[in-house]
Formats: structure tokens, C-alpha cells, sequence
């Protein structure tokens, strides 16, 4: 009972963390700065994927379309509409970017939301590898519909978008969404999901909507994504519609596999390993006294995913920190066990 | 659109849907009998046609005079040996030790797969387009007025024709056929297990660009893999009975395939098929 | 008698040309416990998958509690309050045996996305209370001592026996279970022979369980004459005392 609020303080905590810890990162190399901030954003999208393809069991592709969705909304709003608020604000300072950023994200997370909505629908009828098509699908639909709107630039891609993420925006999200993801899979509501990952015939049964449940994700997911997708183009300052292809939806599915489905904290953590391994990579590519070919395999870093996508897979499909038999967590005050009069037998 | 144009478009994509046709062929084999999606199989595609590439010009040269028109032969014979020593060495490596695991670990396996040899082909040939060798002479055949329809074109529809019918054929007719397909019938995962036979048959025909100057080398080669398996057993006598499937497995995978009359094992295999339904029992027994 | 809890009426379902159920006739009412016996393939699962709602009847009405439920899906009919367990145990493999009872109480809680996000004080005293509940079924049932371990981890028995927890958290008015005897041995029939005393105590708070069985002698082949519904068949052969023998395939229990 004393530590019931124990999530809500954690987060709280983590937020002011990540605040002070932003306050003070003008003395960081920019370079680093950004890889920091980058880990952050595969967090949020690892931990968002891991809630349909871990958690509910479905098996999503289309994650990068989802994040597209959410840096181009994100993007277009704040580059082409954020002079009347500032007009309104009186320019722009502090309090006025800081709404404007909020408020971007949250609409760049609702329209991809709005997607996950609609790619969720095929899910009710779909499983397991027709879902990753359809999915596959609708995230290359995404890539080439933005390539064809002019409006975002098309193929040039959308550039001139203001830097407005910092360390205390990505990592504030990211620990929202471990919050969110955790906290609900922490609660009878939300076993709803490994229940229709388990068994949706039993499910059913014992009266759970699997079509909420799967919904519920696939939106749930795709917010994060979205929400994710802004930041990303608030740091990059430019995105183009290649970078949200195919291969970066596998290498969001890598981290979540190399977490172990199903493991928040494991899928957290892989994606600060992934994302620090690939820059790594950078190095090595550039290390002279390597032999050639060790270079070149490590400049190519789509080799490396596919080895490690193959040696998990084979080695251990749970993923490096998954547990495949799940302990039980219990909530709250449900760890005693209720007291009852013994029964005669 | 004039009449011309609409007969030429039609025989246009006649070819190229010939060459579509090849290549989904293989993939809904393997979709249909191992009931998973195969990833890799337009990788292994891609592997073919530089297989030619690169044969081609080390072996053509060897044919000379009346031996000229056996040198693609040989390439295409060449290519598909290697494209089926692939195909059985990503299904021994990836796929078999995952056949009784979730599908989806094997969706992601074979997503794996596909990466690996997509980009590590890229590694190997380079990212550049490189255009390829001419293996038959493509020049437009006479005798069809304003149309335009080129050996190649024709040589692509034909085979691929033969092709379909030499599949159908097995897959209705053949022992090894109904093995397939009533292991398709059986889709539940769990329930394939350990022996299959890895019958790869890649067939690989190059076919020349059209604008030789273009980049596009397209030979088109086709992977297939048949894998056959049985329903798991739990009584005793297992190890028994998986020793002796794959043996028949073995069998199965050299001579089954191209050796029709070594039915007598394949049919001991069969005997101990189970399967789901009388109905395609009778129909092709 | 008054309008019985469930109601089939004329119901026939078709799987292409196979008829699996034809024209059958079922009444259960409250407080009664009624056997379903037939030989393989008599269609007693059918039935049982036609009442919740998997298949639905290619003719026929069902009524229950004066309502139409025929093409509802499974998870409303669940709701509505019909409860069952499966021929092959279909628990979550992959959580523990509380959680597992857990989920049955998922229908009827007062919390949905915001409070599991928000988590005051509502939250947690619905979540205590579920974990009071879930522990007090999991100890009538005599599965306390597994509460935190996986379902897989149990021996068959209890793995049944689990089922039937799960099935009863929803708190329903009819119970359908599948088979419950079958593939145990002597012991564990034994044990669930105790299951009603059991549960007879647990649902007292909401009703009597009284002694009213009717065993259906049923004996309709496929696509064979509707035989002797349940219902008319009472008395023609009275096995309520054998209850757990093999020859009750499945049983519905009607809770008032």
C-alpha cells in the first residue's frame, strides 16, 4: 500500500530528470547530444511496438509508417502554421514554443493514431504473417503517398523545420510510454492484452473483446510512433520520405525481438544497445588499421541487423532479456494472500 | 490506342507476366506447403541472375561452332544447381531448426535472411547496375506485321508454359505431389516437424534487356522448395520413425524428384503420412 | 416452470453438406444441473460452441434469460452470463494460474484504459478486491498453493479444474463445461468429485445450487432425427449420482 504510487513517482521523477539533465546539455558535444537524443526516440518506438508485437501478439511492420505520419504532421504544423500562434504570444519565446511544441506532437501522435485505427481493423481478420504484410503494406502506402504530396516536399523531402527537441522533451516521452505500456499491462484491464496474445478463442470466452484489445494497440502503438516521428524531425531538422522505409520499420522490429517481446525494460534497453552499436559501427567503419573487409561489413549496417535478426532467432527467440515463462506481477496490495477461513474438506 | 498498339502492349505483358507468374510459382509452393512466407525467395532471384552474369562470360567461350546454342544451357543449368545448393543450405541453416517454433519466428528469420542476402549481395557485386551478358539472340521474329514480338519474349512464355505444366504435373500426379499437398492441408505448425525434403529446383533463364545499353540484367530464376514433412508423433518409437523419415527424407530429396520411378520409397514415406483428409488420399492414390 | 435461463429452440447447424446438429431442442432452467451424453460426434461441443456464440446455428432460435443470442459474439454472450471451459484445456500458456482467473474477472470491471493509466484510489480498491476474489476461488478450488505458478506447470487435473475457476470468475448463470472428466484418472476425478461441494459453498452468496439434474440420453447421429431432447428425457435414465462418470460428457449447471 505504501508504494502504491510508486509508478506515478518514478515517472515524475524521470521527467525532472531528464529536465535538469537537458538544462545542462550545452556543454555536451553536439554530435553525442544527438545519439543521446536518437536512443531516446528508438525507446519510445521499441517500447510502443513492443506493446502490439510483444504484448497483444501481433506482428506489425508498418512502424516507420506510423512515425512518418507523425514527423510529417508534426513537421508541416510547426513550420507552416506556428506564425499565428506566435503572433498571439507574442513571439517566439520560451512559453509559446513550448505550447506550440506540445501541441504538435500530440497532433502528429493523434493522425497516426488515426492510422493505427484503420490498419488495426484488418488486424480483428488477420494473423500472424498476413498481418505483417498488410502492415508491411500500409507503411510502404505511407512512404509513397508523402512522396507524392507536394505540400511536404515529396520525394525532396520537408526541410527548414525548427530544432525544438531536446534531451528533456525525447526523454519525458520515453518515459511516458514505459509508463503508459507498463502501468496497463500492470493492471487487470490491461492482462486483457497477453490474454489475446495467449489464446483468443479463450479470451473470448471469458468475455474479452479481442477486437478493443487488439485496436487499442495498434492506436495505442501508433500514438507513440507518431509521437515519436515529431521529435525525430524536430531534431533532425529535415526528413525525407526514404528514411521511413521498410528498413527502418525492421529496425525498430530488431529492437523490440533483440529486447524480447514482451519485456518492457528489455526492449528498452536494447534499443539504447542498438542505437549505440550502429553509431558504433561508424567508428570501426573508419579505423584504418582494419582489414578492409571488416570495414566495409561494418559500414553496412543492414548486414549486421539481418545476422543478428538470424543468430536471435535460432539462439534464442525470447530475446536477450525476454523471459518465456512470464512470473506473475501482482498488483498493488494483491501480493498477500487473502485471508480466508480454513475449509473442511 | 490503336489495335496494334493494344495487341503489342498485350504481348508485352504477356512476357513479363509469364516471368511474374515463374516467380510466384515458387513462392506460393513454398507458402503452400511450409505455410510461411518466404522473404528471401526474391533474393535468392537476385543471386541467380548475377550467378549468370558471371558464368556467362567464363562459359560461353568454351562453346564454339556447332556447340554455341548449349552454352546458355549450361549457364542456365549452372545457375539453377547453384541457386538450389542455396536454397537447400538457407532452409538447413535458417529454416529447419525453426520448423517447430511460432510461425512468426520464422517470418522474422526469413526477413533476416532476406536482408542478408539482399545487402550482402551488394557487398559481394556492388551497389552499380551491371547489364547483362547476351545469351540468346533477341532479335524480333518475322511474320507478325506491325507486331513486334522478340525470341526472347517467346522463348520466356514458352518455358514458362512448360514450366507451369511440368509443376502441375507433379503436384497433381506425382507421389511426391500428394505428399505436398496434403501436407499443405495440414497447416498447424507445431505439426511439421523435423523431415522435409528439401527438394530446391531453381530454374533460371536469362533473358536479354531489350536496350542492351539499359542497366536490368534480368535472368529470371525460380526457387522452389518443396518441403515435406509429416504430422508429429508422441507414442514411443519416435526417434525410430524420425530417423527413418529422414532417411526417406534423403531419399526423397535426390531421388524423388527427378527419379519418378524410385516411387516404391516415397510411397513407404506416404504410407505413414497423416492425413487430414480421405478425400485428396483417393483422388491422387 | 418458468421461462427457462436457456432456450434452443429447432437449432440446426450445417457445415457445408454435413449436418453436425439437427433440430435440437434444450431447456435449462435455474438451479438445474444437466448432463449432456451422446457418442462421438453427436455434436454435444457443437452445441456447446452454438450456445457461445463460435458457430452460429444455421436455423433455430436461442433464448437466453428472454433474449435472442444467436450471431452475438462469443465475448458478449460471455458477458451476457454464460460461462464455459473446452474439450482441450484452453488456459494462457503464458500466465501464471492467478492470472489466469484474472481474466475472468475482466468483464466485469468498473476500470478501463484511463484508470489503469491514472491509478487513484478507485483503481486499487477494485484491483484488491479482484485479488480477494481471485484468492478465495483459487482456495475453494484448492489451487492457492499454485497462485504464482504457470498454468503449464500444472498436472492436467488442475489444469481442468483451472479452467473451471476461470470459467466461474466470470460469474455466470450457466456453466458450460466440455468434457470435465475427461483424460483424468481415477485420483483426479476423485478430487474434482469434491469440485461441487466446492462450489456449491462458493455460490451460495448468490444462489442455490439445488439437486434438480436431468441427465439428456442423446442419441442423435448426424444428420440422424432429433432423438430425445434433454429436456423430455427426464427420469429416462437418472444418473445425477454418477455424475463424474465418463458416460457424462459434458454438463451445463443453470445458476439462479
Amino acid at each position: 500500500m505504501k508504494y502504491r504510487h510508486i509508478k506515478k513517482w518514478i515517472l515524475l521523477a524521470a521527467i525532472i530528470l531528464s529536465g535538469i539533465v537537458s538544462h545542462f546539455s550545452g556543454g555536451i558535444n553536439s554530435y553525442y547530444l544527438q545519439i543521446i537524443i536518437f536512443i531516446g526516440i528508438n525507446i519510445t518506438l521499441a517500447v510502443g511496438l513492443n506493446l502490439i508485437n510483444g504484448y497483444t501478439g501481433q506482428f506489425s511492420l508498418g512502424h516507420a509508417g506510423f512515425m512518418a505520419i507523425g514527423a510529417y504532421v508534426a513537421a508541416y504544423l510547426s513550420t507552416e502554421h506556428s506564425a499565428g500562434l506566435f503572433r498571439a504570444l507574442g513571439g517566439p519565446n520560451f512559453f509559446s514554443i513550448t505550447l506550440l511544441f506540445i501541441s504538435v506532437l500530440i497532433a502528429g501522435g493523434l493522425a497516426a493514431a488515426a492510422a493505427g485505427l484503420i490498419v488495426g481493423v484488418p488486424s480483428l481478420r488477420l494473423k500472424g504473417d498476413y498481418l505483417a504484410i498488410v502492415t508491411l503494406g500500409f507503411g510502404e502506402i505511407i512512404r509513397v503517398v508523402i512522396q507524392n504530396t507536394d505540400a511536404v516536399g515529396g520525394p525532396r523531402g520537408y526541410s527548414g523545420i525548427a530544432n525544438y527537441t531536446t534531451l528533456f522533451w525525447t526523454y519525458s516521452v520515453a518515459a511516458i510510454t514505459i509508463y503508459v505500456v507498463v502501468s496497463l499491462i500492470d493492471s487487470t484491464y490491461g492482462r486483457g492484452f497477453l490474454t489475446v496474445r495467449d489464446d483468443e478463442v479463450a479470451s473470448e470466452a471469458v468475455g474479452i473483446s479481442t477486437t478493443r484489445y487488439k485496436v487499442t494497440a495498434f492506436v495505442l502503438g501508433a500514438f507513440f510512433a507518431g509521437v515519436a516521428g515529431g521529435l525525430y524531425a524536430h531534431s533532425t531538422t529535415y526528413i525525407n520520405p526514404s528514411g521511413f522505409d521498410f528498413q527502418r520499420s525492421i529496425e525498430i522490429v530488431v529492437m523490440v525481438i533483440l529486447g524480447g517481446m514482451g519485456s518492457t525494460a528489455g526492449v528498452a534497453f536494447a534499443a539504447i544497445l542498438l542505437t549505440l552499436l550502429l553509431e558504433y559501427l561508424r567508428f570501426v567503419s573508419g579505423y584504418q588499421w582494419l582489414p578492409e573487409i571488416i570495414r566495409r561489413i561494418a559500414a553496412n549496417r543492414v548486414i549486421i541487423y539481418s545476422l543478428v535478426l538470424i543468430a536471435l532467432m535460432l539462439l534464442r527467440p525470447q530475446g536477450l532479456f525476454g523471459r518465456l515463462p512470464r512470473r506473475g506481477i501482482p498488483i498493488g496490495g494483491a501480493t498477500k494472500r487473502a485471508k480466508l477461513p480454513a475449509l473442511s474438506a | 490506342m490503336t489495335s496494334t498498339e493494344f495487341f503489342q502492349q498485350l504481348i508485352n505483358g504477356l512476357s513479363l507476366g509469364a516471368f511474374y507468374a515463374l516467380i510466384a510459382l515458387g513462392y506460393t509452393m513454398v507458402y503452400g506447403v511450409l505455410r510461411f512466407i518466404n522473404f528471401a525467395h526474391g533474393d535468392v532471384f537476385m543471386i541467380g541472375a548475377f550467378c549468370g552474369y558471371y558464368l556467362s562470360p567464363r562459359l560461353l567461350p568454351h562453346f564454339t561452332g556447332g556447340l554455341t546454342p548449349l552454352g546458355p544451357v549450361a549457364v542456365l543449368i549452372l545457375t539453377m544447381l547453384i541457386c538450389a545448393l542455396l536454397g537447400v543450405t538457407i532452409e538447413k541453416l535458417a529454416y529447419r531448426p525453426l520448423r517447430q517454433r511460432p510461425k512468426l519466428t520464422v517470418l522474422i528469420t526469413a526477413i533476416g535472411v532476406s536482408l542478408f542476402l539482399e545487402y550482402g549481395g551488394q557487398f559481394v557485386f556492388g551497389a552499380d547496375p551491371k547489364s547483362f551478358p547476351e545469351l540468346m539472340p533477341d532479335r524480333a521474329i518475322a511474320g507478325t506485321g506491325a507486331l513486334t514480338i522478340t525470341t526472347t519474349q517467346l522463348a520466356a512464355f514458352i518455358v514458362t508454359i512448360c514450366l507451369l505444366v511440368a509443376l502441375t504435373f507433379i503436384v497433381k500426379r506425382t507421389r511426391l505431389g500428394m505428399a505436398m499437398r496434403a501436407l499443405s492441408n495440414n497447416p498447424t505448425a507445431a505439426a511439421l516437424m523435423g523431415v522435409n525434403i528439401d527438394v530446391v529446383i531453381s530454374f533460371t533463364f536469362a533473358q536479354l534487356s531489350i536496350d542492351r545499353s539499359a542497366y536490368g540484367s534480368s535472368p529470371r530464376d525460380q526457387g522452389i522448395r518443396c518441403g515435406c514433412s509429416r504430422r508429429h508423433r508422441k507414442h514411443s518409437g519416435r526417434r525410430r520413425w524420425r530417423n527413418y523419415s529422414r532417411r526417406c527424407g534423403d531419399i526423397c530429396r535426390w531421388l524423388g524428384f527427378f527419379n519418378l520411378s524410385r516411387r516404391d520409397r516415397i510411397l513407404a514415406f506416404n504410407r505413414d503420412f497423416a492425413f487430414p483428409s480421405s478425400r485428396n488420399f483417393r483422388t491422387c492414390a | 416452470m418458468p421461462s427457462p435461463l436457456l432456450d434452443l429452440r429447432q437449432c440446426t447447424i450445417r457445415f457445408g453438406g454435413l449436418t453436425a446438429v439437427s433440430a435440437f431442442d434444450l431447456q435449462i432452467g435455474a438451479d438445474e444441473l444437466i448432463g449432456l451424453i451422446g457418442p462421438n460426434g453427436a455434436g454435444k461441443t457443437t452445441i456447446f460452441n452454438v450456445v457461445t456464440g463460435v458457430y452460429r446455428p444455421t436455423s433455430g432460435t436461442i433464448i437466453f434469460e428472454n433474449k435472442p443470442i444467436a450471431g452475438l459474439r462469443p465475448n458478449t454472450i460471455a458477458r451476457r452470463g454464460v460461462a464455459r471451459t473446452f474439450q482441450n484445456i484452453r488456459l494462457f500458456p503464458t500466465l501464471t494460474v492467478f492470472d489466469n482467473v484474472r481474466a475472468g474477472f475482466n468483464l466485469r470491471l468498473r476500470h478501463g484504459l484511463a484508470h489503469a493509466l491514472w491509478r487513484m484510489g478507485t483503481f486499487y480498491r477494485e484491483e484488491n478486491e479482484v485479488a480477494r476474489q481471485v484468492d478465495e476461488l483459487l482456495e475453494i478450488f484448492d489451487l492457492g498453493k499454485f497462485r504464482d505458478a504457470l498454468c503449464g506447470s500444472l498436472s492436467y487435473g488442475d489444469q481442468r479444474r483451472l479452467e473451471i475457476v476461470r470459467a466461474l470468475a466470470t460469474r455466470p448463470k450457466l456453466l458450460l463445461l466440455d468434457e470435465p472428466a475427461a483424460g483424468m484418472n481415477p485420483r483426479e476425478k476423485e478430487i474434482s468429485d469434491r469440485r461441487p461441494t466446492g462450489r456449491a459453498r462458493h455460490e451460495s452468496s448468490h444462489g442455490n445450487l439445488s439437486a434438480r439434474n436431468r441427465t439428456g440420453l442423446w442419441n442423435q447421429n448426424r444428420g440422424g432425427n432429433p432423438g430425445a431432447s434433454a429436456g423430455e428425457s427426464e427420469g429416462h435414465r437418472s444418473i445425477s449420482g454418477r455424475r463424474n462418470e465418463e458416460s457424462v460428457r459434458s454438463t451445463c449447471f443453470g445458476f439462479s
